[in-house]
């Protein structure tokens, strides 16, 4: 690492087409390995980037008259990242510039549809659970297989191998069938071998950077699949989160064909309930992942898999 | 017509292993409901915190929790300016933010002062607490965790009287009940929200000192709250849910929960 950080991020929101919040967060930090120094100091080349960006973003929801909608552009020497968080009826989807109008398009429609061919899928939170669930806490309905439709499984995956990675502990016995990795600009990690993100990532200047997942990338190699009659399709993940102290993980589902509920089990459980999978890793459109009070997207992809009753 | 917000703020803080120090500045404007926020460039001067208290109070708090884990380390020191539609006036504050593991457990631990006493106590209970029990009938609530259940109990609370809230204005001492007449304001990239400030419990009744004691948090307060209860030789998690107390006996010791909240002795 070179030690000097410099960023500029514009966040908007949006509500119901009108402009209700818009910040601009500029600054730099030194990093010595010990002493982090952190200052406001705007790169004019990256506020230019980080505008140009917003305005394409700007353009992109423009259309948006019925949600509430959160953009958020990040500028950094290494990258330009930007996300549209989008909120209907408490229901939300993390989109970008180029695949909003088909999430949104999706989430007008209630959250039923079931993405064609591979292509992009309805979403929400992960992570530690951040966007709103629409429901209080609903047990699982018990005796059921789910499937995990629309890379959904990205979010239980992300949970339980991605942050009991990010925190080192020891590796299960997953399906030899399945894979899981990062991948960052800094390298690919077997998150399924327990290797830790490569990436060091903060929300902002003022933060201590932490190995994080960037691009969470589950795929399936010879997986058995056979659609169990007593099944529930998952469509769409409110959030989720991972206890480091008990290995806990929660999976509150938003949308399902059995309503909203909610799962939480050992991450062990998680291993041994992993019945088959089928099909390429499809987009799962975003996760926002908090940890130690820093929100951070996190890319999401998994094929169709089918879990037993987890809980 | 617009309300223009500044501040400026430099902050040392031991976050983990690390040291931070930040030195920002910027402002608010909120011009009809549309809320902004950016940094500015005009400076004022600003006291350097003291990293060497902030780097002693850390050590002393790694020192105070070993052989447990100490899971979150937030030790920091705050100097700050502001200004709000020509008022200006400045503060210094000092946080303390812990999360101590003893697996499946943790202790939560939020402090406005490097008086660290009350880590040590919670510390010696954490290390002796068995399997989770049932509450029991009648407890007594440490100071600590009552600050944190105050805005969950039914009880007679007032705002005490400082000089600024988050809009520079007085504010005054009153009872708490209906809408709050002052504004928090956190960071100057929030929109600032009214709140009752400096809350403090009106004294009633008498703490039976033998009660079992609730002397941690485990997890954010909340209407069902897990916490660390000692019953003579035993230590053990179990849940409450506050809302009507037996008694009531305030504190002087403030604390960084909601908009603040002094310590409240409280017998459930």
């Amino acid at each position: 690492m070179d030690g000097r950080y410099a960023m500029v991020r514009r966040d908007e929101l949006w509500v119901r087409g009108a402009l209700a919040e818009s910040r601009l967060n500029a600054g730099e930090a030194i990093d010595n390995g010990h002493e982090i120094v952190a200052f406001n100091r705007i790169d004019s080349a990256l506020r230019d980037r980080c505008e140009a960006e917003m305005s394409r973003v700007r353009d992109a929801i423009a259309a948006i008259r019925d949600a509430r909608v959160r953009c958020v552009v990040t500028a950094t020497h290494d990258e330009l990242e930007s996300s549209i968080a989008i909120t209907m009826h408490g229901v939300s989807v993390v989109s970008t510039p180029e695949t909003i109008e088909h999430d949104y398009a999706l989430l007008h429609a209630g959250g039923q549809a079931i993405l064609p061919g591979g292509g992009q899928a309805i979403l929400p939170g992960g992570g530690q659970a951040i966007l709103p669930v629409r429901t209080g806490k609903i047990a699982c309905p018990p005796h059921s297989h789910f499937v995990w439709q629309n890379g959904s499984a990205a979010v239980l995956l992300h949970e339980a191998i991605g942050h009991a990675a990010e925190h080192g502990h020891d590796p299960l016995d997953w399906p030899l069938w399945l894979r899981v990795r990062d991948e960052s600009r800094d390298g690919v990690a077997d998150l399924l071998a327990g290797e830790a993100p490569r990436a060091s990532r903060r929300e902002s200047f003022r933060d201590v950077p932490l190995q994080r997942m960037t691009n969470l990338i589950a795929e399936q190699d010879g997986a058995p699949f056979e659609l169990p009659d007593d099944r529930i399709e998952i469509q769409l993940v409110a959030g989720g989160a991972y206890e480091p102290l008990t290995e806990i993980v929660t999976i509150n589902i938003a949308v399902s064909d059995a309503g909203p509920f909610t799962i939480r089990a050992p991450r062990r459980a998680i291993s041994r309930s992993l019945l088959g999978a089928t099909g390429p890793a499809i987009r799962y459109p975003g996760v926002i992942c908090s940890r130690e009070g820093q929100e951070l997207y996190v890319g999401s992809h998994a094929p169709v898999i089918i879990t037993s009753d987890i809980a | 017509m617009s309300e223009v917000y500044r501040k400026w703020g430099r902050s040392v803080r031991r976050e983990g292993d690390r040291l931070v120090r930040v030195d920002e500045a910027g402002e608010a404007i909120d011009d009809r409901g549309v809320f902004r926020t950016q940094p500015i460039e005009e400076t004022i001067s600003l006291e350097e915190p003291d990293a060497n208290a902030v780097q002693s109070a850390a050590r002393q708090i790694e020192s105070i929790v070993k052989p447990l884990a100490l899971e979150r380390l937030f030790v920091s020191q705050v100097n700050l300016a502001h200004e709000c539609d020509g008022v200006r006036w400045r503060e210094k504050h000092r946080r303390v933010h812990l999360a101590i593991a003893r697996p499946p457990i943790r202790a939560l631990v939020d402090l406005a002062g490097f008086e660290l006493s009350v880590v040590q106590r919670i510390v010696g209970a954490l290390a002796k607490s068995g399997g989770e029990r049932d509450a029991p009938k009648r407890m007594r609530i440490a100071e600590h965790v009552g600050a944190a259940l105050l805005p969950y109990f039914s009880i007679t609370k007032v705002q005490m009287p400082a000089a600024y809230d988050g809009k520079g204005r007085a504010i005054g001492e009153r009872q708490v009940r209906g809408e709050p007449p002052n504004w928090f304001r956190p960071s100057y990239r929030l929109r600032p929200r009214r709140a009752w400030m400096n809350v403090r419990a009106v004294e009633f009744g008498e703490i039976d000192e033998t009660l079992p004691l609730v002397i941690a948090l485990l997890a954010p307060a909340g209407r069902r709250s897990r916490v660390l209860c000692i019953d003579g030789d035993r230590v053990f998690p179990t849940i409450i849910t506050p809302a009507r107390a037996l008694a009531a006996r305030p504190t002087n010791v403030w604390f960084p929960y909601a908009a603040g909240t002094f310590g409240a002795e409280l017998m459930i």
